[in-house]
């Protein structure tokens, strides 16, 4: 493994908390970093049952949960990791180092390293394959886990992600005709998926064609920033969200463009399936969140993956795919009030 | 008296325990009262393109240690309109806030101002001292020094031009014929923080609640037609500020924004040096510290109020 160093760091905003402890786990030579936070509450808080928030993509870090930390931090140990590829953790060269398997055992070097022996694990997105496994793979490790905005495509959607095919095709042309032939297979395959809300909301913020021209590899080479402001736009569809597209381009802008088609080039869906088969074997409590207007992970998907869990799923109206980074409120409030039901400490 | 139909408010933190109305001479003003701690706190209004709402990201924290008694000034919100310029003088302000002071029940309480609710402040504070424990400016309005002054402020007011752009748009026509335009012009003036999408779309909401015609009042009440531009009329009217200020006994304290356009910092520093008070200089802030630093802004007010209450 060649391990490039991480970049430059842009200077940090000023936190609202700063960690009580913070290291490195290492595994075959990759450095993962991470931070513990003791809890600070008022009540003689216990810290139990302690959550970890795992990372994202390696498109961003882990202040994505930075809406969530300091609050959390006054009742429980709260546990975050720099998923490998961004952050302050090591960006190994090559699609090997970015499989689920490695960010599931990130995780659970983590939680050895921290001498934390069950977790509440919470996940968004990309990092909701990894709490799925964790859940069904490690279930002594795993009190309860709360998925929100699931990148795993339950059921069949245009959307920005979708466009695995034109990742690796160069010219216009070519481009157009891979996403051509991918909108007639859904066409013929799934109608309704192109007159879905997702599919209404999705038009209202970008097109097809823009979707197969960003998600390329040439693309990200030329202009990586423009297509983080333009991947940011699409998670943050909410009115008032320049910050939050702010923050996530800086912290795309702490890796590379290299790294990151890394991270998508092995397995980067988790198909219907192995989802399925995963759900049926986790034991412990789980929360779905989703964005009723998430259009980067449709609510479809995580209405198809609550159900598999047996579960509800709890949709925030008016939100896009960062119900945690927009809607810190909102969030904060239904994962503690899931705790609180679910959890006996 | 004219009603403008009102745009469907944004939730509350923080909903009213009792409001009502006072009239004076036939204009009914409109309160809210929030908490019952001690002392009062009295949020007072500023110009009335905007209205009581612009102390959103106070009412509920103040609420929790102490009683909020805030009221929209007169030509917005849900109070009254009058048309004649003469009702818009600072002194009518003034004499609201006693009334609604009455009404509440309310013998003292400690006045929070912004920007031209300076006036009204130190006209309270200077008349009826007993009635105002002590005085905070946020922001606060044109005061004895002039300059330097700002590219608005040399603006043509009264007279009609060609085209409206960039600072030439704070003029009268302007107002009266492009009255949205003008409004986003000031907001942004008012507002250059970054990330203020927000602040800066509420600051239009709040300013198409009431009519070009009320602005242009409220200018009149000031004489701004016998002047040319506002450098004059600040000019004139900081220095009658100022003989208020040096008479103001209460303890005060002045938050001021260091990238305040609308009134400059020199400003802040100046009314805070001749009335004794604190000064919070806050770096990067605009003209609405209040508005956009809220934890800020209310843990210092929060600060002022126990101290001048213990006092």
């Amino acid at each position: 493994v060649i391990v490039a160093p991480p970049p430059e760091r842009a200077r940090e905003q000023s936190r609202a908390r700063y960690p009580d402890d913070e290291g490195y786990v290492e595994r075959d030579g990759v450095r993962t970093f991470y931070e513990v936070y003791h809890p600070s509450g008022w009540q003689a808080a216990t810290g139990e049952p302690a959550i970890l928030f795992l990372p994202s993509w390696s498109i961003v870090h882990s202040r994505l949960w930075k809406g969530q930390i300091a609050w959390f931090a006054r009742r429980h140990r709260v546990i975050v990791f720099d998923g490998r590829g961004n952050g302050r953790s090591d960006r190994p060269n090559g699609p090997a180092a970015y499989r689920d398997h490695e960010f599931v055992s990130d995780a659970l070097a983590v939680l050895d390293a921290t001498g934390t022996e069950r977790a509440a694990v919470v996940g968004i997105s990309t990092g909701t394959r990894w709490a799925l496994r964790l859940a069904a793979e490690h279930p002594e490790r795993v009190i309860a886990q709360v998925i929100a905005g699931p990148s795993i495509a339950m059921t069949p959607t245009l959307g920005p992600k979708s466009v695995g095919a034109t990742f690796e095709a160069t010219g216009r042309a070519r481009l157009a005709w891979r996403m051509a032939r991918g909108m007639l297979g859904l066409v013929v395959t799934h109608p309704s998926s192109l007159v879905s809300r997702t599919a209404r909301i999705t038009a209202r913020h970008t097109n097809p064609f823009d979707m197969a021209r960003m998600f390329n590899r040439r693309y990200w080479q030329e202009d990586y920033r423009g297509f983080l402001e333009w991947f940011f736009g699409l998670v943050f569809v909410e009115p008032h969200s320049t910050k939050q597209i702010e923050d996530a381009v800086g912290w795309g802008l702490e890796t590379t463009p290299d790294v990151l088609a890394d991270t998508i080039t092995g397995d980067y869906f988790l198909d219907r399936d192995t989802a399925r088969d995963l759900c049926a074997r986790v034991s412990c409590p789980s929360l779905v969140i989703t964005g009723e207007d998430d259009i980067v992970t449709p609510p479809a998907w995580a209405a198809a993956l609550a159900q598999a869990l047996g579960r509800e799923v709890l949709s925030f109206p008016g939100c896009g795919h960062s119900v945690p980074g927009r809607h810190p409120v909102g969030f904060n409030l239904a994962l503690r009030e899931f705790l609180d039901r679910e959890v006996a400490v | 008296v004219s009603t403008v139909a009102r745009p469907r408010e944004a939730m509350r933190a923080l909903y009213p325990d009792d409001e009502g109305y006072v009239e004076r001479d036939g204009v009914s003003i409109f309160y809210e009262v929030y908490g019952t701690g001690e002392p009062t706190v009295l949020l007072l209004p500023t110009w009335s393109l905007v209205h009581s709402r612009v102390w959103k990201a106070q009412i509920a924290y103040l609420a929790r240690h102490f009683r909020v008694v805030t009221f929209d000034g007169r030509g917005n919100g849900k109070s009254d309109r009058p048309a004649e310029p003469a009702a818009y003088e600072a002194r009518e302000f003034a004499h609201d806030a006693f009334a609604v002071m009455d009404a509440t029940a309310t013998e003292a309480a400690v006045s929070v101002s912004t920007s031209a609710g300076t006036a009204w402040s130190l006209i309270m504070a200077v008349t009826q001292p007993e009635r105002v424990l002590g005085a905070v400016f946020i922001g606060p309005t044109s005061y004895a020094v002039t300059e330097p002054a700002q590219g608005w402020m040399r603006a043509p007011f009264n007279e009609r031009l060609d085209s409206y752009e960039g600072d030439n748009r704070y003029n009268r026509h302007f107002i009266r014929e492009h009255y949205r335009e003008f409004a986003e012009f000031w907001a942004a003036l008012c507002i250059p923080e970054p990330h203020s999408t927000r602040p800066l779309e509420f600051v239009l909401e709040m300013a198409m609640d009431t009519t070009p015609e009320v602005i242009l009042a409220t200018f009149d009440a000031v004489r701004m037609d016998e002047v040319q531009s506002a450098a004059e009329l600040f000019a004139r009217g900081g220095q009658r500020l100022r003989r208020l200020a040096l008479q103001v006994k209460c303890p005060t304290l002045v938050v001021q924004g260091d990238q305040d356009h609308t009134c400059l910092p020199e400003w802040g520093r100046a009314l805070a040096e001749d009335t004794g008070g604190e000064l919070l200089m806050m770096p990067g802030v605009g003209h609405s510290p209040h508005g956009r630093k809220p934890v800020r802004v209310n843990l210092a007010l929060r600060e002022f109020v126990e101290r001048v209450a213990q006092a």
